[in-house]
């Protein structure tokens, strides 16, 4: 079942392989799925990205990574917060999966603090909860955890069961803040909502905004004061960023929402300039944060050498300060100083080899940096969640239609804060950063940075992956723990993204020396050489071959 | 670490800290995973298929693959019928099982999605291939736990596919319990030292232990044949081994076959191992070889030469209902002293059982079914502080 891709290129014999290798992958397809994924894998052209069918619903029974709303509620942009406690309304699986299952590590500011983090609490629904209601058991539930805890602020996260039976989870919050006298909000991060975690995202941004920023207005004292938003701490990487910054003098406020604290969240909105690590999942905040209380925000990338070399300039270039851009340089050069011997001496071994990545809603391109700092060529690349901006760029964003199942989830108006709104940079500085070249909330997407007829494959499918491996060969996949095994069994490593196969940080100049370090490993691990036994690589003993 | 944990400890009737369970779809998939050529099906949200697949591939570090209805707000609303119709075709089309095994989510229980029906229909729509499959089981996550649900879809097996024939077969029925494909295959094993035909099911060896041969197989070559679980109905006898996870699907065909039941607790430990031998024997009328014997010797010398490091020692038990009441079993065998004892899911067979087995050993041991992590380290962090003061 031949469906076209995109129109037939002439006299290009790349383009017209990348166009049969995607062709092979729908023919297994029945007609109406293929016609939809027809829209979802696309030959690349940087200079015009072609439009790409993302952010639309899961194929039934195809085999996909994508998750649901509540993982990107609770367990992506909320859960990190460790000092509060997070609460899910529902049954008890949800709870129970999203317990410590994402290493979105933590340190606790004093030896006495409680990581929050270990405990995963649930009221456990059960059948009387589903027919009679839940509201009277999430109410205690709060309680009791107040009761031994004694938290600064308390998280509600619903579940699928929650929207159908209709709990009112914020009626609830609200009457045990007052109750409490403690910050209580809740989440309508219902499993089903969306096509996938992005929703989950959304709504979480959203509650953010209504009910932490903002609530603290005694910043820190700092010359260079930035948030990093977007940012999760997986593996140590929001520690790995804080390091470099803090050596060249730019201080941290909050991250959201790596290791960060209630308190940081609260004052979240007393900084100069948002930096934006994963557009997909915070975009919103940065956004909301600019417009009430004039924030301005770019987009950076701390994975890779020459990328966060980029990021440091472009964040220095912002503060138009003399002092902190030599930092900076000095920074840059003894980080590519100490990086060096371990990225020349990787790089040998790697170069030419090729990578894959099919994961979430920014690592697929943020790592695609990493891999060309050692000379590896990305052939194939796609999101799991994200949208057509992630991919072409947010110039699209006027043009991407809002389908029927994402028209729900709330966009909420913000208004400029008659106090606290407040322009960071005077128009004279503006001016002076334009004539640079010097750019805000730019970001140009995944495709525009790889190369003309690489493979571009939205929410890839586990038969796409057996296709992919089987036509293209790469030398290494990156994904997520549920293709893991998979694609090791043919014989090929895969490196989680999502876990980082519990190592890292990858993230600034450290970072990259320890995922220079782990893909040599993985590409030159012996063990894949031993498969075939040697019986079967040599021709069969006859009776008259004894050994001696 | 966990110091959040207070010894004071507070009664709870609403909150859940720390779960010892999980929910029923899980152990659905897991059965699901012991048939030969099954894709496993999460009728919900796609959520439910994501962590379920995400925790059993953890585990066991090998490929789990299901698929999803992948529900979306509009279905949660209008019913799941279409999601399940589309998924049938797109399965059987793409990834060509044998068999499917649907198990519901939540989700689809809440909206009341008749399962059944809507198979009903995607068969004679001709989205089901002549001789494929399709079995269910409703697992709703908000009963029991996920040994409920490994009960259920292991009852659904029988319901749709055990027959009886009329003429017996010279086989045994082994329904193994919620355990491991080392523990399942090592029962296989016996029963060969035996020489007694059994027919496990379900039975995930070589399905989630696959060894690494370059070659990736959606099917791996284990798990029970659709024949096997339909020749059930007509064994001489079914080995339940574990109350909770094991015995419905065997009552059912009791029911169903007239196959008698043998209800046996999980063979770990010396007594336990003792039953399930015995009861292959007895079945099998073979005498147990010198093999086993001398097996059985090895243990019990273990045992005798690392006595002195057990007697007397006290011990905090938790983990699924089947696997801690015989864990119990052996460690009192062992002279050791479960104090403190849990398991997540409910049931009150539970403390009635552990209780008799500890009532000689630890007439003061404290024994919760449907209880938590939380609730077991207070035990524990209180019982420091009777220590201390």
């Amino acid at each position: 079942m031949a469906t076209e891709i995109t129109p037939p290129p002439i006299n290009d014999p790349e383009a017209a392989e990348a166009k049969a290798t995607l062709e092979t992958m729908l023919k297994a397809y029945p007609a109406k799925t293929a016609r939809k994924r027809a829209k979802q894998l696309l030959v690349n052209d940087p200079e015009t990205p072609p439009q790409i069918g993302a952010n639309s619903r899961t194929t039934p029974g195809i085999i996909t990574q994508r998750g649901c709303t509540y993982a990107g509620c609770r367990g992506v942009v909320i859960g990190p917060i460790h000092d509060i406690l997070h609460i899910t309304h529902g049954p008890i699986g949800c709870g129970y999966y999203s317990w410590l299952s994402r290493r979105n590590l933590v340190r606790p500011r004093h030896v006495d603090d409680t990581n929050y983090l270990q405990y995963a609490m649930s009221t456990d629904m059960m059948e009387e909860q589903i027919i009679f209601g839940g509201e009277k058991k999430l109410a205690q539930a709060i309680r009791e955890a107040y009761e031994i805890f004694h938290p600064k602020a308390i998280s509600i996260y619903s579940t699928c069961p929650v929207g159908l039976i209709g709990d009112d989870v914020h009626s609830v919050a609200r009457d045990m803040k007052e109750e409490l006298g403690i910050n209580v909000f809740a989440f309508s991060c219902e499993g089903y909502k969306g096509v996938s975690q992005s929703a989950g995202h959304h709504i979480a941004n959203n509650g953010v905004f209504k009910h932490m920023i903002g609530l603290n207005d005694e910043g820190d004292k700092a010359e260079f004061n930035i948030n990093l938003l977007g940012e999760y701490n997986i593996g140590g990487d929001a520690w790995a960023i804080d390091d470099v910054l803090r050596k060249c003098g730019i201080h941290v406020t909050a991250t959201l929402s790596g290791d960060v604290t209630y308190d940081q969240v609260c004052k979240a909105h007393t900084v100069d300039l948002n930096t934006v690590m994963c557009h997909r999942s915070i975009n919103y905040m940065a956004e909301m944060m600019e417009k009430k209380f004039g924030i301005p925000w770019i987009k950076v990338n701390f994975v890779g050498a020459e990328a966060t070399a980029k990021s440091l300039r472009k964040i220095a270039a912002f503060f138009q300060d003399k002092k902190l851009t030599d930092r900076v340089e000095e920074v840059i050069a003894q980080g590519n100083a100490e990086l060096k011997p371990i990225r020349d001496e990787v790089t040998a071994r790697c170069k030419g080899k090729k990578a894959a990545l099919f994961v979430g809603g920014s690592r697929a391109h943020s790592y695609q940096h990493l891999f060309s700092d050692i000379g590896m060529e990305t052939i194939a690349a796609g999101y799991e969640f994200a949208h057509r901006d992630d991919y072409e760029g947010r110039s699209v964003l006027p043009t991407i239609k809002v389908d029927a199942d994402s028209r729900n989830i709330e966009e909420i108006t913000v208004e400029q804060d008659p106090v606290r709104f407040k322009a960071r940079k005077t128009p004279e500085q503006l001016q002076a950063l334009a004539e640079e070249g010097f750019t805000f909330k730019d970001y140009s997407g995944m495709m525009s940075e790889m190369k003309k007829n690489t493979l571009i494959i939205d929410d890839i499918s586990h038969h796409e992956i057996e296709k992919l491996v089987e036509l293209r060969k790469p030398d290494i996949i990156c994904s997520g723990i549920k293709d893991k095994f998979i694609i090791e069994k043919m014989g090929i490593p895969c490196k989680q993204l999502h876990s980082y196969d519990y190592s890292g940080p990858y993230t600034a100049f450290e970072g990259a020396a320890n995922f220079y370090r782990e893909i040599d490993r993985m590409l030159h691990t012996k063990v894949w050489s031993y498969v075939v036994p040697p019986w079967l690589k040599t021709a069969p003993v006859t009776t008259d071959a004894t050994p001696e | 670490m966990l110091n959040g944990t207070t010894a004071e400890i507070k009664e709870r009737t609403a909150l859940r800290i720390n779960p010892a369970k999980t929910c029923q779809p899980i152990g659905a998939m897991y059965a699901s995973l012991g048939i030969h050529g099954c894709m496993p099906h999460s009728h919900g949200s796609q959520g439910c298929c994501a962590y379920h697949r995400s925790h059993l591939t953890r585990h066991f570090k090998d490929p789990v693959v299901a698929t999803s209805s992948s529900f979306t707000e509009g279905a949660s609303v209008f019913g799941g019928a279409p999601n399940l119709n589309q998924a049938l075709e797109n399965i059987f089309t793409i990834y060509k099982p044998e068999i499917v095994a649907v198990h519901t989510t939540c989700l689809s229980e809440v909206i009341g999605d008749d399962v059944p029906n809507i198979v009903k229909k995607a068969v004679e729509e001709g989205k089901v291939p002549a001789g494929s499959k399709v079995i269910h089981a409703n697992t709703p996550s908000f009963v029991g736990s996920h040994i409920t649900g490994f009960a259920g879809m292991t009852t659904a097996m029988v319901k749709y596919l055990s027959e009886k024939t009329g003429e017996t077969k010279d086989q045994v029925n082994v329904i193994p319990g919620f355990v491991d494909p080392t523990d399942m295959r090592e029962m296989k094993r016996l029963a060969g030292e035996l020489n007694v035909n059994i027919v496990m099911f379900p039975d995930t060896s070589d399905v989630l232990d696959s060894p690494q041969t370059g070659v990736y197989e959606m099917y791996p070559k284990g798990g029970a044949t659709v024949a096997q679980i339909t020749s059930a109905g007509d064994s001489i006898a079914t080995v339940a081994v574990g109350r909770f996870a094991s015995h419905p699907a065997a009552k059912l065909l009791e029911e169903k076959c007239g196959v008698p039941t043998t209800l046996l607790e999980l063979p770990i430990g010396i007594t336990a191992t003792d039953e399930y031998i015995d009861a292959l024997r007895t079945y099998g009328a073979v005498d147990v070889p010198a093999s086993i014997v001398q097996e059985r010797g090895r243990m019990l010398d273990v045992v005798s030469d690392m006595s002195q490091y057990f007697y007397g020692k006290r011990v905090a038990v938790f983990g699924d209902p089947d696997h801690v009441i015989a864990l119990c079993r052996f460690l009192v065998e062992l002279n050791m002293k479960p104090v403190y004892v849990i398991t997540g899911s409910p049931g009150n067979f539970f403390e009635t059982r552990v209780a008799e087995i500890l009532k000689e050993q630890v007439p003061d041991a404290k024994i919760k079914q449907n209880a938590d992590l939380f609730e077991l380290h207070q035990w524990i962090k209180h019982s420091f502080q009777d220590l201390v003061h």
